[in-house]
């Protein structure tokens, strides 16, 4: 009880000196960050439980290339289900020169089964919930189709070759995808005006569903009743397997997020060691005299103890509110890939920032005050007693545990956090050496300028360790945000740049046989060369050397989902332009009617294929059995429609098949093709600048909100310094009185801080950008196979930030001292 | 004397020695030292600076351990005790006062004072306090923090925080050192009289043989040994 009070009171009073001021800051920042996280994926994360059940728009989906046998439709609803027919298909659809590639979702009348559609009257505008679907002649738009094509409501869009009436901005759509997933914009369009597009034939990338729904008895005998005897190509789905997907794949968003505020955690976890160290060098006088007066050890331990935890709990309070406005910007900076309105956080990231906050007191601060349970009493008697050192290890053991408890913690993962932490480690080590080399280098050059300078730079070197920990803290936080900001737009354009400038830049698919001759022709006339088109017959693998398919299992998912998915094969005599033999031979003339194929290296890795293999394909409806003549690899980047099968010409020229190519065309060039699909309205353009700009924005709006996670981490970075600095006040503020009793003015000595400081900044800035170059380089080389073309902005930015930064920050901590009337302190000491 | 014997004596010390390692090897402090103290008495230590008197007086008050000898309190033998145990008997049993005063920075004057009270669970903490805080004449100061006040006026709440807990025994250690000849006047003569009003027993640390003389009995100590037991 009197433990209880005496802790208050003296953490009341405690809360104006420096040490305690710095080591909350500390918290404060960490938590912070933790908890923007926290609450934004909290939220997400409610979201995606309370839409994941809707997610699929039904109960259970039945899902194929080709149209599902009716048989399925009438015994889900002999069963007692509801049923209604969605098909979904990509399409272009054009407004003058604009372009935009959409998603087509063509609904009948029941839908959504579950869930339910919102739309608003214009883009962004209030919504309201619709019960009905578009009217026959009319769809409805998400608002970037609008954007995109320079659009409103009430407009006229053609699809295919149907002229349709936008009467609604979707604003959520049941089944329409979450965050990164959905990278076209949804179009509504009303099943029975399919025909109407002339869009729907045997070829198109068409998916055709079935969606049921019913109770759950119902619907788990339907599941029993099907799973065993699927038709190949028919997949089914149900509420469960489409939950697991979002939430895996927000989880996997959710660990990013955590990974990016843990490294302000852990920046701000040195200056709770650098703080706590110096509050506890504080508190030996009052430990000694609290022992004096009869209080035992414990009892000291319990009373600062006490006031560690008014600390958290107070810094914790500060901490996450300031967290949970935070989170709005994280909110902001990735509007658009989240569903409309994000439900309320819960206060489970709240506690479990106080949580982490209890850790970092725990780990970093509680070892140096424990030991103060150990004051010798006689220290009023003799101030040089000093309480027994904290052995060594225990302070590491203690760092180091609460280190991988906080990663763990914010990571969930064994393998991830062992990974986070041995990719920490790396980088504070390179950032040290480079740093004392640097500290090095710059010794000799305080010879040069003046007096202001010199003394900075000797200050910078005495603190050599501070220095040190506070350049890596600042060059961790610049080295993130430089990469982030910068290289990888880099990247990007690297790719763009390594393409040669007439790389095709637009894929016409779905060209029927009979309309070869007129997209060719379109080409000539318009003085283009005519482009070389690609068969494609849609075929699907049904056994392996006589085995079939379905008695096949592979561990791997991606072999597993190769094996399943629809093979579109083509042909060809002689061996396309981007594609090179690793194995074996391509058929020469006398071979093209044998049946042989040609497959792309990596697809038959995948599934453990080789040359002589015999391969038994599905196509429509016939089966024909082919043997693996050569392996290939092909240059991707080309842009050259690629297969992983070719057959020879004369096992496939029997099949309907359809005709792919693409073609360069300059950007104000590209407009012509909007004549091409009036004229033949089933075709499908793809733009490869317009989804690589859609690309391009994901990813901005990803890193921003990355980015604005990483900002913590310059906050903690600064609160560092601070840390730094109050760590070293007694003996700047005796300096700086010593000088300016020598007649030092006091602008002199805001120039040595000056100096001193922006040298540090200097350093980090310079590390930050070397760092992240270095990482660039390897993401470029080893995981992109890229050429890096060093970015000078790079180290710019990071140089002059850098010295801004720490500059600035040093000086503002550095005020109070050397504004500090020299009489006072010399009287003090 | 035998240990065992009932002992009129409130502080007994026996053959006390204090020896430290220092960088250049083994350092005697003290060496011999036996003296009684009686109830109610007022002894000073006196003695050239660096004779041992402050290690003399840590270890009579229980904060530091002998290296050999022993110090007995009330009967008990310190030395015996561990450290907990001696912290037990500081609250109840002992007052200091200290050359530099060491308030608590964190805690007002009157808070200071009410230290030792609540430290031993007292319940009317700060109405003593305040009584004692007005004895030393610094009411109005009560709500002061340390550093607002004068040297003298921090040594005077430090006498209150040391008589408010109603100890047996005080010990001083050079209470006037940091201070100037009239404010140390005024400190001594209210050292003396709370300790006439409290019934207790001052052990004095000084170089100032004045100071001295108004003690019942001065202990000189030279270069770690008792030169006189007058
Ligand atoms: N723990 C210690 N370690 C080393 N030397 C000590 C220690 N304690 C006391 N001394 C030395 O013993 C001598 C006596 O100290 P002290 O008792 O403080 O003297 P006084 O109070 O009479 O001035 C001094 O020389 C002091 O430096
Ligand atoms: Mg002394």
């Amino acid at each position: 009880m009197m433990l209880l009070r005496l802790s208050l009171r003296q953490f009341q009073r405690g809360l104006r000196s420096g040490e305690l001021q710095v080591l909350g800051l500390a918290l404060v920042m960490a938590l912070a960050a933790v908890s923007a996280v926290g609450f934004f994926t909290d939220r997400v994360h409610i979201a995606v439980q309370e839409q994941a059940g809707e997610s699929l728009a039904a109960d259970l989906v039945l899902s194929s290339g080709e149209p599902l046998p009716a048989g399925f439709a009438k015994s889900a609803r002999l069963a007692g289900a509801r049923t209604t027919q969605v098909m979904d298909f990509p399409s272009v659809l054009f407004n003058g020169s604009n372009t935009v590639l959409t998603d087509i979702h063509a609904v009948s009348p029941g839908y959504p089964l579950r869930g339910q559609v919102r739309v608003s009257a214009r883009p962004f505008g209030p919504t309201h919930v619709i019960q009905t679907i578009p009217a026959s002649g009319t769809v409805w738009v998400e608002a970037r189709v609008l954007t995109t094509l320079g659009l409103k409501v009430g407009n006229s869009v053609r699809i295919g070759k149907l002229n349709a009436r936008i009467t609604s901005v979707i604003a959520y759509l049941p089944d329409g995808g979450f965050g990164f997933s959905s990278l076209a914009p949804k179009v509504l369009l009303n099943y029975a005006d399919l025909p109407a597009t002339g869009l729907v034939n045997a070829n198109s990338r068409v998916r055709y569903k079935l969606l049921m729904a019913g109770t759950p008895e119902v619907i788990t005998a339907l599941k029993n009743n099907w799973q065993k005897h699927l038709p190949a190509g028919v997949e089914m789905q149900d509420a469960g397997d489409s939950r697991r997907e979002l939430v895996d794949a927000t989880d996997r968003a959710q660990r990013f997020l955590a990974l990016a505020a843990l490294v302000s955690v852990l920046i701000s976890a040195v200056a709770v060691i650098l703080a706590a160290r110096r509050y506890a060098t504080r508190c030996t006088d009052t430990a000694a005299v609290l022992k004096c007066l009869g209080l035992t050890r414990r009892r000291v331990q319990t009373l600062l103890l006490l006031e560690l935890l008014w600390l958290g709990i107070l810094a914790g309070i500060i901490g996450v509110f300031i967290g949970l406005l935070a989170q709005y910007g994280l909110v902001a900076a990735l509007k658009g890939l989240l569903p409309g309105e994000l439900p309320a956080a819960s206060v489970i990231p709240a506690l479990s920032a106080f949580g982490i906050g209890l850790m970092l007191l725990t780990g970093f601060a509680l070892p140096p005050l424990m030991r103060l349970g150990d004051t010798p009493p006689a220290r009023v008697l003799r101030r040089d007693l000093l309480p027994p050192p904290v052995r060594g290890y225990v302070i590491y053991a203690a760092a180091i545990l609460a280190t991988l408890i906080l990663i763990w913690w914010q990571v969930r993962e064994l393998k991830l956090a062992l990974y986070v932490l041995l990719g920490l480690v790396i980088t504070v080590a390179v950032l040290t050496l480079g740093a004392l080399l640097l500290l090095t280098a710059l010794r000799p050059l305080r010879h040069g300028a003046g007096i202001g300078w010199r003394y900075g730079l000797a200050n910078l070197n005495r603190h050599r360790r501070d220095a040190l920990i506070q350049i890596v803290a600042f060059g961790i936080g610049l080295m993130v945000l430089l990469l982030l900001g910068l290289v990888r737009g880099d990247l990007l354009s690297s790719w763009r740049a390594s393409l040669p400038a007439d790389a095709p830049n637009q894929f016409i698919i779905n060209i029927q046989p009979d309309q070869r001759s007129t997209v060719q022709k379109f080409f000539t006339s318009h003085g283009l060369a005519a482009p070389t088109l690609f068969p494609i017959v849609r075929a699907r693998l049904t056994a392996i050397n006589g085995v079939d398919v379905s008695k096949i299992h592979f561990t791997n998912p991606r072999s597993r989902h190769m094996l399943n998915r629809e093979a579109n094969l083509s042909w060809s005599e002689t061996l396309p332009a981007a594609n090179t033999i690793t194995a074996g031979r391509w058929w020469n003339a006398a071979q093209t009617q044998q049946p042989l194929a040609s497959l792309e290296e990596d697809f038959a890795k995948q599934l453990k294929l080789k040359i002589g293999d015999k391969l038994t394909f599905d196509i429509g409806g016939t089966l024909t059995t082919v043997t693996i003549a050569s392996l290939r690899k092909i240059r991707w980047d080309s842009f050259q429609p690629n297969f992983f099968v070719e057959l020879s010409p004369g096992v496939l020229s029997a099949y309907p098949a359809t005709w792919i190519t693409s073609v360069y065309l300059a950007p104000q060039k590209a407009v012509m093709l909007s004549d091409l699909v009036r004229q033949l309205p089933s075709l499908t353009i793809f733009d490869v600048d317009a989804i690589l700009e859609q690309i391009r924005h994901l990813m901005d709006q990803a890193s921003l909100a990355v980015e604005y996670v990483f900002l913590f981490t310059l906050g903690a970075g600064i609160v560092v310094l601070l840390a730094a600095v109050q760590a070293t006040r007694d003996e700047r503020r005796f300096e700086a009185a010593v000088l300016r009793a020598l007649g030092a003015s006091r602008r002199l000595l805001r120039a040595a801080a000056a100096a001193e400081y922006a040298a540090m900044g200097l350093v980090a800035g310079l590390l930050g950008a070397l760092a992240a170059t270095i990482v660039a380089w390897l993401l470029a080389s080893r995981v992109f196979s890229l050429p890096y073309h060093p970015d000078g902005r790079v180290w710019a930015i990071g140089i002059i930030a850098g010295t801004l930064i720490v500059g600035m920050s040093g000086l503002l901590a550095n005020r109070r001292i050397l504004n500090a009337p020299p009489v006072e302190t010399l009287r003090e000491t | 004397m035998s240990k065992d014997s009932p002992d009129k004596a409130l502080l007994r010390v026996e053959h006390l020695g204090k020896q430290v390692t220092s960088p250049d090897g083994a350092l005697t402090i003290l060496a011999d030292i036996s003296l009684a103290i009686q109830r109610g008495e007022s002894v000073a230590i006196v003695g050239p600076s660096g004779s041992g008197k402050s290690t003399l007086l840590g270890l009579m008050a229980g904060l530091d351990v002998p290296s050999s000898g022993s110090v007995w309190l009330n009967g008990e033998n310190l030395g015996a005790l561990d450290e907990d145990s001696r912290a037990a008997r500081r609250a109840r049993q002992v007052g200091f006062v200290f050359q530099s005063f060491h308030l608590l920075p964190g805690l007002t004057a009157l808070e200071n004072v009410m230290l030792p009270l609540e430290l031993n669970g007292q319940p009317q903490a700060a109405d003593s306090a305040a009584t004692v805080l007005a004895a030393v004449g610094l009411a109005e100061r009560a709500n002061y923090y340390p550093p607002k006040l004068s040297g003298g006026e921090q040594q005077r709440v430090a006498i209150a925080r040391a008589y408010a807990g109603e100890p047996e025994i005080l010990f001083a250690d050079e209470p006037t050192g940091n201070l100037d000849a009239a404010t140390g006047h005024l400190i001594i003569d209210l050292l003396f009289g709370l300790n006439r009003e409290h019934h207790a027993t001052l052990v004095l640390v000084t170089h100032d043989t004045e100071l001295a003389s108004r003690c019942d009995r001065i202990l000189n100590l030279h270069a770690g040994r008792l030169v006189n037991a007058a």
